[in-house]
């Protein structure tokens, strides 16, 4: 592998953002493909720094540096992504469910799963099942993840679960569900397809579910 | 023993003669006001409106029928403000929560219902600056709404934007504290914690200031918890300036309540996750630890109090650092969290902290289970937790809103009964 794909990760593990952009810039003024680029610098970086979240190396500071580090690279590399009809990887909704306002877990999970190549599409907190089942048509995703904090807002993960199913994405997208109360077995108990008790996993685990659907 | 003798036996890591119990007299180890509501009806205790005594978690002042009846040993002394900057004049104003339950908030609180339902609250109830708090329709809490305006990273202003942020307690607050105090020492029995703060150093929960009228700098959470790693030395200016401020307002509450409060309150800063800490070791040794050593030095140096500090999550990689730094007292001791094993913690740490909490499980054993889950996990955690001293009972962190009646009553008697049991029956 190129020395400036390696310094890109190395520099975004440590969430050097200015001059992960410099050096974004640099590889593409070598001439390396824009999706190169990405998925051997900068997703390789964060893949280092998500299996270090998930083996407790480095923690929530180290991961939100390094996806602002990251943030800083695609939007270097965006306007070529483009140009060069590269895809995303698949394609996730993510939100935190109606009556509940906590976000730190849904957006390092939003981090994470930037971080192995989707496109996310945040609907922030409080929102309702029909708001998923909306955004998940209109930007034709494969994937609807739900969170909770709170044991009195996760019922309502059912809700989307069977919003989903009363539409026509039935069985066309997956819906993972986490957050500190959520288990596999609650999970399976109202019908969610994944469950992940971490970041790190959920963002593994939806680029298998994205790969599978895609196969 | 009575409360008082019994609390300082325990926090002296000594066997009191009975588990000593926590209901309500901090901030997190308190109860919503509608479990409180429903707790009194179901005890039947005359129905009454319920006094918020901390107003984003909604939290229920106990009153002393209830302490009587969950022989409760500690009570707080608590700050004559509310979390909204709101004053306690005296006079009330009725607040209605979402599920009905009447509430009683100090009366310069303003608030506005949304068309949806929902309710937002003003900082110092002041109408003329953004709302700070959102309650939503069916919730039982206030949740912090973000309102500083961008910051400029190449020209950061640590002081300047924390100067509304901290503030040197006034005469008027400390006459208070100090009345309060002799009435709580020689009117009661109860062990006397000083719900202080102060030296919560970066504590998500507050950075984003409800509080203040027009929050400025680095507040948001994301931006927070970046800023650790990437403008260390605004977070450590930050830090320094509120360690100043804490040291000045240790003197002048030490000069008021003197001897009178066995432990003070010193911090709610949640260093652990559900699966780890919020940070690595080092980070917290270099940014964190030593600001808490010169709180805690000075308490230690000056006073005969213990030092109580609350962190959620799993912390074992930060506890000897935890004791290191001068803390007597950490709560609610998360065994739901990775790691928070209370054989482990009382093993390795038990002769040097003092486990506060830690009784019933808050995220799904006392909500969801059975009065009698309930029971069996709080007589099984017993005896563990409170080998050697060195325990009070308390759940894991507020009994929240929707909590069953039956259950938390089932926790709390499961330790009544563990007492009469092992200790002998009481008066």
């Amino acid at each position: 592998m190129s020395e400036i794909l390696e310094e890109i990760s190395s520099l975004l593990q440590k969430g050097r953002a200015p001059k992960v952009k410099a050096a974004v810039q640099q590889a593409l003024d070598q001439g390396i493909p824009a999706s190169t680029i990405l998925q051997d610098g900068l997703l390789a970086g964060m893949d280092v720094v998500g299996a270090k979240f998930k083996n407790n190396e480095v923690f929530v500071p180290e991961v939100l540096v390094a996806a602002r580090a990251m943030n800083k690279g695609v939007e270097v590399l965006r306007p070529y992504l483009v140009s060069d009809g590269v895809e995303e990887k698949g394609v996730a909704v993510i939100g935190t469910v109606k009556g509940d306002m906590h976000d730190i877990g849904k957006n390092l999970v939003r981090m994470m799963l930037e971080g192995k190549g989707l496109r996310v599409i945040d609907l922030g907190v409080d929102v309702a099942p029909e708001t998923f089942v909306d955004a998940a048509r209109e930007n034709g995703a494969q994937l609807v993840c739900c969170s909770a904090l709170l044991t009195t807002t996760m019922p309502e993960m059912k809700n989307v679960v069977d919003a989903v199913n009363a539409s026509e994405l039935k069985g066309r997208v997956k819906i993972m569900v986490g957050g500190a109360p959520i288990t596999q077995e609650y999970a399976d108990e109202i019908g969610a397809d994944c469950y992940t008790p971490d970041a790190a996993t959920a963002a593994e685990a939806a680029l298998h579910l994205c790969e599978q659907m895609s196969a | 023993m009575n409360s008082r003798e019994r609390v300082i036996a325990a926090i002296n890591h000594k066997e009191p003669d009975r588990i000593p119990i926590d209901f309500g007299a901090t901030g997190q180890t308190g109860i919503n006001v509608c479990a409180l509501y429903r707790l009194r009806d179901y005890l039947g205790l005359p129905k009454k409106d319920v006094d918020v005594f901390e107003v984003i978690q909604m939290l229920g002042v106990v009153d002393e029928d209830l302490r009587q009846i969950m022989k409760s040993d500690v009570i707080g002394l608590n700050h004559p403000e509310d979390s909204m900057g709101v004053p306690d004049t005296g006079k009330k104003k009725k607040f209605i929560m979402p599920d009905g339950t009447p509430c009683l908030l100090n009366a310069g609180n303003e608030w506005d219902v949304d068309p949806d339902g929902s309710i937002y609250m003003y900082p110092q109830g002041d109408r003329s600056a953004p709302r700070s708090v959102k309650m939503l329709d069916h919730g039982y809490f206030f949740n912090i709404i973000d309102r500083a305006p961008e910051y400029d990273e190449d020209n950061l202003t640590p002081r300047e934007d924390f100067k509304n942020f901290f503030s040197v307690m006034s005469d008027e607050t400390a006459k208070y504290y100090e009345n309060e105090s002799k009435r709580l020492y020689d009117e009661t029995e109860y062990a006397i914690i000083g719900n202080l703060a102060g030296a919560g150093f970066g504590d998500p929960g507050a950075i984003p200031a409800p509080f203040e009228k027009h929050p400025k700098g680095i507040r948001k959470f994301d931006d927070w918890v970046a800023a650790q790693l990437m403008y260390p030395e605004y977070v450590e200016e930050v830090f320094e300036m509120q360690t100043e401020y804490m040291l000045k307002n240790l003197q002048i509450y030490k000069d008021a309540v003197g001897d009178r409060i066995q432990i003070v309150w010193i911090s709610g800063t949640d260093f652990g996750t559900q699966n780890g800490p919020f940070m690595s070791k080092d980070l917290f040794e270099e940014l964190y630890k030593p600001y808490y050593r010169r709180v805690c030095d000075w308490v230690h140096n000056n006073t005969n109090w213990k030092t109580y500090i609350h962190t959620c999550g799993a912390i074992t990689t930060l506890l000897d650092d935890i004791a290191d730094m001068g803390v007597d007292i950490v709560n609610p001791v998360q065994l739901s969290a990775k790691g928070m094993d209370a054989q482990l913690l009382k093993d390795k740490w038990g002769d040097r902290l003092v486990f506060w909490g830690g009784g019933v499980d808050t995220q799904h054993t006392l909500p969801s289970g059975t009065p009698e889950e309930v029971a069996a996990q709080v007589t099984e955690r017993l005896p563990v937790l409170s080998r050697g001293g060195g325990y009070v009972f308390n759940t894991i962190h507020n009994i929240v809103g929707d909590t069953k009646a039956e259950n938390i009553w089932a926790a709390f008697h499961a330790v009544h009964e563990y007492n009469d049991r092992h200790f002998g029956r009481q008066g």
